[in-house]
């Protein structure tokens, strides 16, 4: 779906301020995977995502969108249809006067009529967990950071691009959305969409991806799936990452002279295996 | 030191106007000189609300808030509240002022009349306590999200603020970046005494508070320690808020009848009793 070669990507070239923020990086992401992709603050993440809405182009190499190179204007000029994007700050997307609009926006380019849209966008703010009736005439500017970030994914999911690539969508979340986004995350993954999310919750990335990619100082660092990937906390934390707590929790164990299996990533196989052991 | 005062705070968005939103109602609560309390709650619960109002920057509905005895809705004594208590923006986006990162920090000492050199050593110091030294001399709107965050916390480090105001400092930050910024804040705090006041969606860093408040719908719905918040599984998931992993993991185990004790919300608390428990076990089972 995705395929991403040798890209190279460099802000402001030939400027003092020249700085290489990827480096021939390698990457194919195929039609329905859930892909989460990790990174120490600076790494290269939200550079990277860019490229695959055409908002970045790349410096060296190339980015293919189902095939088609967005560095081709008329790629580019459809390619928010293929590709949806939610940006890293909500302040970067909001614009429109009220949520409904909003939301509704991406569905109005598209072409639907007044009812379709207004009932996409409705279902849109239900699915992020924002009652239609409280939230659509309220100004986006007069909401709390983390109701902005919903509002924002709203207006992705009203017009249900193939491919959701979503920059930190629940970094401001209370902990019941944060569940609930990413299991709708993975819901729509079934259903046939492409996933891409930024995060930086380890336990969610353990949790809900299919294949963990980290980048570190601009380069594909390591990918694999979640076990695999976790596997190496050393590694990890060398580039500013951790494993999630109930791999963290399973080494302490283990250095304490316990036996416990290797390989655990999250909450509910901890607690089997802590039991498993308890049984002898 | 700074000692805060918050009596029947109540604060109304557009009050009388179109858009007319309740988003505080009746805060009542002291910090003491020298505590860190953590600020949890749903999102739209009020937090950002509440922090505002700690250094003057929105003014009560009704009530009052007031900073050693300075009252925030006094036009006089705004200056002065604002240099004792230091904020970090919940969208670090909105605190950038100058062209390059250093001078982005300085901003605010230099405002403050302080020598050119006593400027200098608290740009470096904040500089490098906020991990930012590499990316000095860079433009700061084109930093990536986390050094943004990074760099709103430099500058208000350099103020030396007697009390500093935080709103998630560590939303953007990668594991390690939000370690460090965790254990800078609990140095701070222990070792230079500075009042610390921490917005955060993240429960184990709630833990490392002296207090938890708990917003829900506005209104101030828990005051206590850590441990006596913690121990309301029920109460905390109902309003959308949750179990560190830890406590969360013990709370599972405890139910199906493990001998858990109360007050487990940590790693290194949960490792040492589960060690306990299952050697124990395994020595019982095998004689
Ligand atoms: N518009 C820009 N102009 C110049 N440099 C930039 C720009 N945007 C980002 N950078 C730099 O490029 C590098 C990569 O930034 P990027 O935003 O991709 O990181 P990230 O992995 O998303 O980090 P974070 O987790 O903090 O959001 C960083 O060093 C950053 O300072
Ligand atoms: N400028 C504003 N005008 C009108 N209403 C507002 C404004 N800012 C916030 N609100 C409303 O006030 C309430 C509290 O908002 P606040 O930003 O304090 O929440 P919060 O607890 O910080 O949430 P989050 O966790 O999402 O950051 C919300 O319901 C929000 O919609
Ligand atoms: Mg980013
Ligand atoms: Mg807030």
């Amino acid at each position: 779906m995705i395929l991403v070669e040798h890209l190279t990507h460099i802000y402001a070239p030939g400027t003092p301020l020249a700085l290489t923020s990827l480096e021939d990086v390698s990457l194919h992401i195929e039609e329905g995977e859930f892909v989460v992709l990790a990174g120490a603050t600076g790494s290269g993440k939200s550079t990277l995502v860019q490229h695959f809405n055409g908002l970045l182009l790349p410096t060296a190499g190339r980015v293919l969108v189902g095939g088609r190179d967005t560095r081709d204007k008329k790629v580019r000029r459809d390619l928010w249809r293929t590709v949806g994007l939610l940006f890293q700050n909500p302040e970067q997307q909001l614009f429109e006067e009220s949520v409904f609009a909003e939301v509704a926006f991406a569905c109005r380019n598209l072409g639907l009529d007044e009812k379709t849209v207004a009932v996409r966008a409705c279902r849109a703010l239900e699915m992020v967990g924002l009652e239609p009736d409280r939230y659509r005439a309220l100004s986006p500017f007069a909401l709390s950071r983390g109701q902005q970030q919903l509002v924002a994914l709203a207006g992705l999911l009203a017009y249900q691009p193939p491919v959701l690539v979503l920059d930190e969508p629940t970094s401001g979340l209370d902990p019941a959305a944060r569940e609930h986004i990413w299991q709708l995350l993975k819901k729509l993954q079934q259903a046939g969409h492409t996933v891409v999310v930024i995060t930086h919750h380890m336990e969610d990335a353990a949790r809900f991806a299919g294949r963990v990619v980290v980048l570190h100082r601009g380069k594909i660092y390591r990918q694999g799936t979640p076990r695999q990937v976790f596997s190496d906390p050393g590694g990890l934390r060398a580039v500013g990452l951790d494993v999630p707590m109930p791999c963290e929790l399973m080494y302490c164990l283990q250095q304490k002279g316990l036996p416990v299996k290797s390989g655990i990533i999250t909450l509910d196989e901890a607690e089997l295996e802590l039991k498993n052991l308890a049984m002898g | 030191m700074c000692k805060i005062s918050i009596q029947g705070l109540t604060h109304i968005y557009n009050y009388g106007q179109p858009g007319e939103r309740v988003a505080l109602q009746e805060i009542n609560g002291e910090i003491s000189p020298g505590e860190l309390l953590a600020i949890i709650g749903p999102n739209g619960s009020g937090k950002s609300t509440l922090a505002r109002h700690i250094n003057a920057l929105l003014l009560p509905t009704c009530g009052s808030v007031t900073v050693d005895g300075l009252n925030t809705a006094d036009p006089a004594s705004r200056w002065e509240i604002r240099r004792r208590v230091g904020m970090v923006l919940q969208n670090p986006d909105n605190q950038l002022v100058a062209s390059v990162v250093e001078e982005e920090v300085a901003f605010g000492p230099e405002n403050l009349g302080l020598p050119p050199e006593e400027v200098r050593q608290r740009v470096d110091r904040a500089l490098s306590v906020a991990g930012l030294v590499e990316q000095r001399l860079r433009p700061p709107h084109l930093l990536s999200g986390g050094q943004k965050q990074r760099l709103a916390i430099a500058g208000a480090l350099a103020m030396k603020p007697s009390c500093l105001v935080l709103d998630e400092p560590t939303a953007m930050l990668d594991p390690a970046g939000r370690r460090e910024v965790m254990q800078t804040l609990l140095n701070l705090n222990r070792q230079d005494g500075l009042t610390i006041i921490l917005v955060t969606h993240f429960m184990e860093e709630a833990v490392l508070a002296d207090r938890i408040w708990v917003l829900s719908g506005g209104r101030l719905v828990m005051d206590g320690t850590p441990a006596q918040v913690f121990r309301c599984r029920e109460a905390l998931q109902k309003i959308g808020l949750a179990l560190p992993g830890p406590a969360e993991l013990a709370w599972r185990l405890r139910n199906c009848g493990w001998p858990i004790p109360d007050g487990i919300y940590r790693l290194e608390e949960l490792v040492t009793c589960l060690v306990d428990l299952l050697t124990r076990n395994r020595s019982g089972g095998s004689s």
